[in-house]
């Protein structure tokens, strides 16, 4: 959904920090279905005789065609489902914490949906809508309202209840709904043949999902009352906090230990039984089918992993640990319910920072980063091998699906895999010196590259660069960080790296004892890079620390994140890549204020400003994704991120006693969890 | 006559009152020079430059460093602890809802603490150098080397996982809502403290044991305990009434001091415990950056602390005689 939003959640800050949104055709991604009960048979890896636990498979299946009818579905029962962390607030305005909006989501409701399975914009309290005046500077949007919901405390939701939501959060200037003010002017009542009319600030692409779907619908004989927002706390002003017109009522809300959302009774609720949803085939109309959902909230993820493998909560928010999985798989009663994940973790690179700034050193890099080892022997095939910054779950503005290729699949995305010597884990160290001596770039044009071949571009695009901006050269080592590894150094312009600007190359990293498998992968790509003879060091560093060190500060060479998130439509580049979210844009607030755009791409090191803008202002959907995908493979090329891997999600649940989740779509504890919850029944 | 002159006790109240605002400075100081403020995480990329300064007006961070800094100081000394940004309640309702669970937790793991601890060393202490005080002696020093979380993850294993005797988590169940009676709430609270609190009193008595056994040693060499032998006294009242009440006194002291550690020691266990106190709640606050939150919660274990500190100088006085603080 584009407006029930990803925000912080602390403990894994870089997870839930950006916004997600869409993209078509993730549902033509692969993997089973709902797993479980030992049902699965591992897969053996090409090459090495290894068995991995994961289904890996990437052929191509559909979300499974649903052919209950709802009302044979049972309803009643409670789902328990637990979470790492504490929410923050009941008050939806202010709210940052997705542990909040696990509950919340199922409270408010939107203008328009995403479908869950085909990322199309869908009805919802907006029954029509149409583009006009697209071509004038600030558009409008015509929109009729549906006249038979209420909200949950039993008033009628009325076209006033609109555009006083609206009014509202523009007037307000609500910093965490900061889409709506920056991308509405106002919504009017229209004097014509429309309910309402909405003037939009600016030419966007996605005005349906990001103007259309960004405002949650507020009662107004609840919030015209209030006067500090910021302040507001629905649960102390009335026994069932907050007021919306959702299928969920918040009936418990601590914030130390639980809540509970208790679901209204069905004829209340007639969003999910729009024609929409009745005729989609992997959708069923009717839900919710649960009395309730309780949230229980446990300290750490460990402690929140043993309860749902002793059967304390039936589900929870996020993947399972992978080293339990398994033993999921193999417990009567336990179940996976595969899904994607909306993000794709990664390894950054400062552009500011000489002579990172160079397209050629960062794809030299990458080039050492052993994939192989990291997806299939450390993570056991639980994830897929990354490339472009956009989840393969979003697929339809990704590259390789946009301009006719397979997703996941083909060259034009392997431009930087692993250089190792034939099949063995020894990087192919002759290769990659011949690539930064030659001053070679992976520019977009076809050819072989550090020994690869490489059949260009999908889209036409090119690499900022089309040759290395430095004279790269090898000679005797002087960094005591390549004793007994490599006899000679790379020199940049005739000094040796480690004597270059800052010195050696630094990664910052978790500290090994919190994650040991990415402590090894990091390990042995920087043991592969001291064998080429590029010094590099380790910093293992706590997430804060790091956190203040990359995104305030700008004040690192490389760093490593386990999550980056992507939306549907491919929008998240921008916060990610353009130079208007580097720390050198605030002015004022450098230092303060949280940059997105982390590595100063845009500012230095290369540009896909224009580009990105292109995309952001095209207002035919179809131009809007190609424009998208081009951006994002300039990006790949250009390399401010190397993408390590996109999780492969396997969501925990208790099978013995509920079934009907939705399988193979993205992200299904959070970003689709509004839909798993109005699907999720129990077992008969 | 008063063991402690009130010119001493004002002494010493003063020197703690100094502590704390040298705490209090660090604190202030230690929040000033992260990057960023707390209300980075409020900060979304959308927003204008005039949105934040509206936002760092309404959290008064535009004031002068010195005008913020009074601020602090006299907010803190009041009790006034500021807004959570991400909770957006006042800071002090948390510390409210926080700090008797906590307490609730470490004073029971304290209790028992120093109970089963004195006992042992009593016990111990008059046996020194028998076969039995050492390979207990030895068995002791073994727990007392486990960490307290290694500990409690084999407890939770054992109890909750493979027996499913007691429950790991929480103070009390959750859902259904049960009838909320003083029985049911007992025993439902001792369903869920069982663990966390033998994890923590299981290493922590044997703490005050080492302090017992060698001063109940001590005092079996005293007169009076020979006297009271002579006299024809059982051995147990002999170990009990005379000589482990006299050995007590450095456990007592040090019992005050230990209750504020133990607090401090919170962290671990209700994270693993999923215990809702203020030991969480500073994890928590760290994490999500939510810096008045920590920084209250730091000043509030400070506080005790210090308090502990105080009350130790005062009680000592009254539990050994030959003690007298301020006079020639």
């Amino acid at each position: 959904m584009p407006h029930r939003r990803n925000r912080s959640d602390g403990a894994n800050e870089s997870r839930r920090k950006f916004l997600k949104a869409s993209g078509t055709g993730a549902v033509a991604l692969s993997l089973a279905g709902c797993s479980g009960g030992g049902d699965q048979d591992p897969t053996t890896t090409e090459g090495t005789g290894e068995e991995t636990e994961a289904d890996t498979t990437t052929e191509e299946e559909t979300v499974e065609k649903r052919t209950e009818d709802s009302d044979s579905i049972p309803r009643g029962g409670t789902l328990t489902y637990g979470m790492a962390q504490n929410p923050d607030t009941s008050n939806y305005l202010t709210s940052g914490s997705v542990y909040s909006a696990v509950a919340l989501n199922l409270i408010y409701d939107f203008g328009v949906e995403i479908d869950p399975v085909t990322y199309e914009i869908q009805p919802w309290v907006f029954t029509d809508w149409e583009l006009q005046n697209a071509d004038a500077d600030q558009p409008e949007i015509a929109f009729n309202v549906r006249d038979d919901l209420t909200w949950n405390d039993g008033e009628d939701f009325t076209i006033e209840d609109v555009i006083f939501s609206h009014d509202y959060i523009i007037e307000n200037e609500v910093g965490e709904w900061s889409s709506v003010w920056n991308n509405i002017e106002s919504v009017e009542e229209d004097s014509g043949d429309w309910d309402c009319r909405m003037t939009l600030t600016q030419q966007i692409g996605t005005w349906d999902s990001s103007a259309l779907g960004a405002c949650p619908m507020l009662p107004q004989h609840i919030w015209s009352e209030v006067d500090d927002f910021q302040s507001y706390d629905p649960m102390a002003e009335r026994e069932n906090g907050p007021v919306g017109t959702g299928p969920g009522v918040l009936t418990t809300f601590r914030p130390d230990t639980s809540m509970q959302i208790q679901f209204r009774d069905a004829e209340e609720y007639p969003l999910t039984d729009l024609d929409w949803v009745d005729e989609h085939d992997n959708l069923v109309a009717g839900g919710p089918f649960l009395d309730q959902v309780n949230f229980q909230i446990y300290g750490e993820t460990a402690a929140l992993t043993q309860a749902f493998m002793r059967g304390e909560v039936d589900t929870h928010y996020g993947s399972l640990d992978t080293d339990k999985i398994p033993e999921a798989q193999d417990t009567e009663g336990l179940g996976l319910v595969n899904g994607y994940d909306s993000g794709f973790s990664y390894a950054a690179f400062n552009c500011r920072r000489e002579p990172l700034d160079d397209v050629a050193l960062r794809q030299a890099i990458a080039f050492a980063w052993d994939d192989y080892y990291w997806t299939q022997q450390l993570q056991q095939g639980y994830v897929f091998d990354g490339d472009f910054a956009q989840s393969p779950g979003y697929s339809g503005v990704r590259p390789e699906s946009v301009f006719d290729g397979e997703l996941l699949e083909g060259a034009a995305a392997e431009a930087f895999k692993f250089r190792g010597q034939g099949d063995s884990a020894d990087p192919d160290v002759e290769s990659i010196r011949s690539f930064l001596e030659n001053g070679e770039v992976i520019d977009g044009s076809s050819g072989t590259f550090a020994g690869q071949d490489y059949p260009g571009s999908l889209s036409g695009v090119s690499a900022s660069q089309s040759e290395s901006k430095y004279n790269y050269t090898f000679d005797t080592a002087q960094s005591s960080n390549l004793d007994g590894v490599s006899d000679v150094e790379l020199y940049v312009d005739g000094e040796p790296l480690s004597e270059f600007k800052g010195g050696p190359i630094s990664i910052l990293m978790d500290p090994p004892g919190e994650n040991p498998k990415q402590g090894q992968a990091f390990e042995r790509w920087a043991e592969n890079l001291r064998k080429v003879g590029i010094p590099i060091k380790l910093e293992p560093t706590g997430f804060n620390t790091m956190s203040d060190m990359v995104y305030y500060n700008a004040d690192y060479d490389m760093y490593e994140m386990g999550w980056g998130g992507t939306n549907p439509f491919g929008t998240s580049i921008r916060s990610f890549f353009h130079s208007n979210f580097a720390k050198e844009a605030f002015g004022e607030n450098e230092g303060e204020q949280f940059a997105y755009n982390s590595t100063g791409y845009g500012v230095a090191g290369g540009s896909s400003d224009e580009l990105i803008m292109d995309a952001y202002g095209e207002m035919d959907p179809e131009t809007r994704n190609e424009k998208y995908a081009t951006a994002i493979e300039k990006v790949y090329l250009d390399m401010p991120y190397m993408v390590r891997d996109y999780d492969k999600q396997r969501w925990p649940m208790n099978t013995a006693d509920f079934t009907g989740a939705i399988a193979n779509i993205v992200d299904p504890a959070y970003a689709n969890w509004f839909w798993e919850a109005t699907h999720i029944h129990q077992t008969e | 006559m008063t063991r402690i002159s009130a010119r001493y006790l004002g002494k010493r109240i003063v020197v703690s009152y100094i502590t704390l605002l040298v705490i209090m400075t660090l604190l202030f100081a230690l929040l000033r020079s992260m990057p960023g403020t707390f209300i980075s995480s409020m900060i979304t990329p959308e927003m204008q430059p005039e949105q934040i300064q509206r936002m760092r007006e309404v959290w008064g961070l535009n004031e002068p460093l010195w005008k913020q800094y009074v601020n602090f100081m006299v907010n803190y000394q009041t009790g006034e602890f500021g807004m959570s940004p991400t909770n957006r309640v006042p800071v002090w309702d948390i510390m409210i809802r926080r700090l008797p669970r906590t307490l609730i937790l470490f004073g029971a793991a304290f209790i028992v603490a120093y109970i089963v601890g004195p006992l042992v060393g009593m016990y111990l202490g008059w046996l020194r150098g028998s076969r039995k005080d050492k390979s207990i002696f030895a068995s002791s020093l073994v727990m007392y080397s486990m960490p307290a979380f290694w500990l409690a993850w084999l407890f939770i294993w054992l109890f909750n996982y493979e027996l499913g005797w007691l429950e790991s988590t929480y103070m009390y169940h959750q859902f259904p809502q049960f009838e909320w009676t003083v029985v049911s709430t007992i025993t439902n609270v001792l369903h869920h403290i069982t663990l966390p609190l033998i994890s923590l009193a299981f290493v922590n008595w044997v703490g005050v044991m080492l302090v017992m056994r060698p001063s109940m040693n001590n005092v079996t060499e005293e007169d009076y305990v020979f006297l009271a032998q002579a006299k024809g006294l059982s051995e147990r009242t002999v170990m009990i009434k005379h000589a482990a009440r006299n050995a007590l006194i450095p456990v007592a002291t040090q019992a005050i001091v230990g209750l504020a550690f133990l607090i401090d020691g919170s962290i671990i266990i209700e994270q693993v415990f999923s215990w809702p106190g203020i030991g969480q709640l500073i994890v928590n606050a760290v994490i999500s950056k939510d810096y008045p939150v920590a920084q209250a919660s730091f000043f509030i274990l400070a506080v005790l602390v210090v308090v502990m500190r105080l009350l130790t100088d005062v009680v000592y006085t009254y539990l050994d005689p030959r003690i007298k603080f301020g006079e020639g």
